[in-house]
């Protein structure tokens, strides 16, 4: 390309080196940290909850394993409750891990993100 | 505190650490950032989102590369998918380099700046280039960064930096030369070339 005559390189250089003034707010180091922060919070909450019904499903399927394969009365009488009864056992599980999934997610969580949003 | 026990200190998810780290290399971002999206309103959003991300894959830092160069990476590929998103939304962002040339080239907008500062006048000039052009002017000009380093940041092989690097400077000086011819501004002596 033809080299132009009117501009000089050193002119151009030091003018795409000046700065662009472009501006962040003051506390902008302090708004994304304290982001960061309540993130990491959030994913430990989820995190919890995961280890609490991890833990709850582990210790279950290890006592029905148990009771199963020693034959235990435990079992005998599980059966012997009917399918109604047992589908309110299975409603009442259900229910007691959803109270704990609101009281270790999703109340944390909504608390973090309120406060995020301030 | 060195940049290496920052470091540990971030990936420990140290918050106070991670904002030291911010105000390190905010400045790098933001030039970044704000060169690629050219949309004032939306700068401090993309800024954020790089330093989130920074902050959710520091661990996988394992100082292959200066930190300066990986976080440059994030916030490259974070604001081409921005400026990639806002196309897809029908804004004209990218088009095809050559098109992007001649569209620049024969835009008169910017002539029209006989009472402007030439500072400003030129930051514009630049705002309006092609967005490879305009990425590879700032990690090269502000951001210091080597042709290799630009490598790894954008992708690009050295030769496209290189050639892009001379194209977007023979671009502003025919852009400054039309200026001139229009009569619309005089360069400084001092400026001016041979």
């Amino acid at each position: 390309m033809q080299e132009n005559e009117f501009v000089s390189d050193d002119f151009l250089d030091q003018f795409l080196k000046a700065d662009p003034g472009y501006s962040l707010p003051d506390d902008f180091a302090e708004k994304v940290a304290a982001r960061a922060k309540k993130r990491m919070e959030v994913l430990q909450t989820i995190r919890d909850f995961l280890i609490y019904i991890g833990t709850f499903l582990v210790v279950s399927t290890a006592l029905f394993g148990f009771a199963y394969f020693r034959q235990l009365e435990l079992l005998t009488k599980l059966k012997s409750l009917g399918p109604t009864n047992l589908a309110w056992l299975a409603g009442i599980v259900v229910i007691g891990v959803f109270v704990l999934f609101i009281d270790k997610v999703i109340l944390p969580c909504s608390f973090l993100f309120r406060t995020l949003r301030k | 505190m060195n940049e290496t026990d920052l470091l540990k200190q971030v990936k420990n998810g140290n918050p106070d650490a991670f904002r030291f780290l911010i105000s390190d290399y905010k400045k790098l971002v933001l030039h970044l950032v704000g060169r690629v999206i050219s949309q004032s309103d939306d700068i401090e959003d993309v800024c954020q989102d790089v330093f989130l991300k920074v902050f959710r894959e520091i661990k996988k830092f394992r100082g292959d590369s200066k930190l300066s160069t990986w976080i440059a990476t994030i916030a490259y590929n974070t604001s081409i998918s921005f400026v990639k998103s806002k196309s897809r939304k029908g804004e004209k962002y990218m088009e095809e380099i050559g098109l992007a040339e001649k569209r620049w080239l024969a835009d008169d907008h910017v002539l029209h700046s006989e009472n402007e500062e030439l500072q400003a006048l030129l930051m514009r000039m630049i705002e309006k280039l092609p967005v490879q052009y305009r990425t590879v002017i700032t990690l090269f000009y502000l951001d210091e960064f080597s042709y290799r380093e630009i490598r790894q940041i954008t992708g690009m092989p050295e030769g496209t930096v290189k050639s892009y690097l001379s194209r977007a400077k023979n671009l502003l000086k025919q852009k400054i030369e039309k200026l001139q011819l229009n009569e619309k501004f005089y360069l400084l002596p001092e400026y001016a070339g041979k």
